[in-house]
């Protein structure tokens, strides 16, 4: 029980200091919506308007998102010297690891929550669609699951802000390619068995990529 | 009619080959370098005592 | 003691010499020259061969990750950052060579294979490896995390290869792969030979690498204490 209400305090911790300070949200946000702009231009998009390379374009802006928000969640730990204290105090590391984790992933939520009617917009797609929000929450725990983890240890490294996409980009190829084709599908307008196999795949890699996590963080955490 | 692909067979296995000796040379020569940077090593150890 | 351990490993320098030279006369002179695409078919036998010792060093490499993550001593982790070098070095062949061979084969150096674009993505995440270490100045926390790393690459890759093949299914690739062909008893046995010679191959230079690792970590406390 007091394991719960560490990673909940843990994650609100994380929150709210975004809120107060509101520094990676905008941030990421302009950031996502250059890379679309940036797409839309290197693939002229709109021209031929296809819903298979925009749900690829929309994923490509939400991997360099997030790949931005867990640099900064762990940098901004390391320069208040938060994770000392963190560590100091009577908490679990898994209860760190999946607090750290739930901020991230309600952030890009968030996030991907302001970037979607912009995105909808520009290309004229229907994103209201339930299959869609579960690729979206699917895809982002099984990129945040790692991505924290590899965050954690990157942040510790000489070359830390240079390192972490280097991880963390091979390492969850099929969370990107499973949510993408799931994506396509959704926004395509299929059917939820059509997209069934990429779910399934997505799925597996949340579990495997979070157990993973939860048995190894923690080797990555110290004081 | 059997394609001609006899230069291509053997710009294969020079690579695969080449690759594997310069691998061994480079095995080598990274052992020669540390053993010479240890007798260095030893030798100002020596010095100072 | 450290006597015997140089004249086992020189020995097996001496069979594995011997059996990459049995290899490649077995697959110079006994294979037949494949019907269809001619003598660039007997790349397969080394292509398969380094691909198969670069994954065997990836394996190595988490086994190794794994008995650093409980013992913590440096042994497992010399074993472990020796096992991915050689890895990256067979699979990095491995993808060269196989380029030429499709170059020849099929006119094109890449096609997106599920294997091709696995064995490109393990080169990246082995690499990043290696950028991990070198970022890293304790030895203790550097072997740390590599170790993760490594057991983290060992998990995605699997899943990497599916998610590709699943992709591929829905997306048809034009050439199709090396399940086409057909092996002829001789050729069976030269690839199998291959597959000896490069394991052989493997542990010889896995061992050199481990001596170097050894020597490395020792010049290095000689230097912290000078």
């Amino acid at each position: 029980m007091t394991f719960i209400k560490d990673t909940l305090t843990i994650a609100a911790k994380d929150l709210s200091a975004e809120w107060r300070g509101r520094e990676m949200l905008p941030a990421g946000v302009i950031f996502a919506l250059l890379i679309i702009l940036v797409f839309s231009f290197a693939l002229e998009t709109q021209v031929a308007l296809r819903p298979d390379a925009a749900a690829g374009v929309f994923w490509a802006a939400l991997t360099f998102m997030g790949v931005l928000s867990f640099n900064r969640s762990l940098a901004a730990e390391r320069e208040a010297a938060g994770m000392d204290g963190l560590l100091l105090a009577p908490v679990s590391r898994t209860a760190i690891y999946l607090g750290k984790l739930l901020a991230s992933l309600a952030l890009l939520l968030v996030g991907a929550a302001v970037l979607l009617p912009i995105y909808a917009a520009l290309y004229n797609l229907n994103i209201f669609k339930p299959g869609f929000a579960l690729t979206l929450l699917l895809g982002l725990l099984g990129f945040t699951a790692p991505g924290t983890l590899l965050a954690a240890m990157s942040n510790q490294a000489r070359t830390r802000d240079l390192l972490l996409p280097l991880l963390l980009l091979p390492v969850t190829m099929p969370v990107l390619i499973g949510a993408v084709e799931a994506s396509r599908i959704f926004l395509a307008g299929g059917a939820w068995n059509e997209a069934a196999p990429w779910l399934t795949l997505l799925a597996c890699s949340d579990v495997i990529f979070m157990a993973a996590g939860l048995l190894i963080v923690d080797q990555v955490l110290e004081e | 009619m059997l394609p001609d692909t006899f230069n291509f067979m053997l710009i294969g296995y020079g690579i695969i080959l080449g690759s594997l000796g310069c691998y061994i040379l480079s095995l080598a020569w990274r052992w020669r370098h540390l053993k010479r940077q240890q007798q260095e090593l030893a030798e100002t150890l020596e010095k100072k005592t | 003691m450290l006597d015997r351990h140089n004249r086992l490993l020189a020995a097996l320098d001496l069979l594995t010499t011997l059996l990459m030279a049995g290899a490649a006369g077995v697959v110079f002179f006994f294979t037949p020259v494949e019907a269809t695409m001619g003598a660039v078919q007997k790349v397969f036998y080394f292509h398969v061969a380094a691909n198969w010792a670069g994954m065997l060093g990836f394996i190595v490499a988490a086994v190794c990750a794994g008995g650093y993550l409980r013992t913590g001593s440096s042994a497992w982790d010399i074993a472990e950052s020796a096992a991915v070098e050689i890895g990256l070095v067979f699979t990095a062949i491995g993808i060269v060579s196989g380029s030429i061979w499709a170059y020849s084969a099929w006119g094109t150096f890449w096609t997106w294979d599920p294997r091709l674009t696995t064995a490109a993505i393990m080169v990246l995440l082995y690499a990043a490896y290696f950028l991990l270490r070198q970022g890293i100045e304790n030895p203790e926390r550097r072997a740390r995390f590599a170790a993760v790393y490594a057991i983290i690459g060992i998990i995605s890759v699997p899943a990497t290869f599916l998610s590709i093949r699943m992709f591929r299914t829905i997306h048809p690739v034009l050439v199709a792969g090396e399940e086409t062909l057909g092996l002829t008893p001789a050729m069976q046995a030269a690839f199998f030979f291959s597959l000896a010679a490069f394991s052989f191959l493997f542990a010889s230079l896995f061992w050199h690498r481990i001596r170097l690792g050894r020597l490395a970590e020792a010049v290095e406390i000689q230097q912290s204490q000078v």
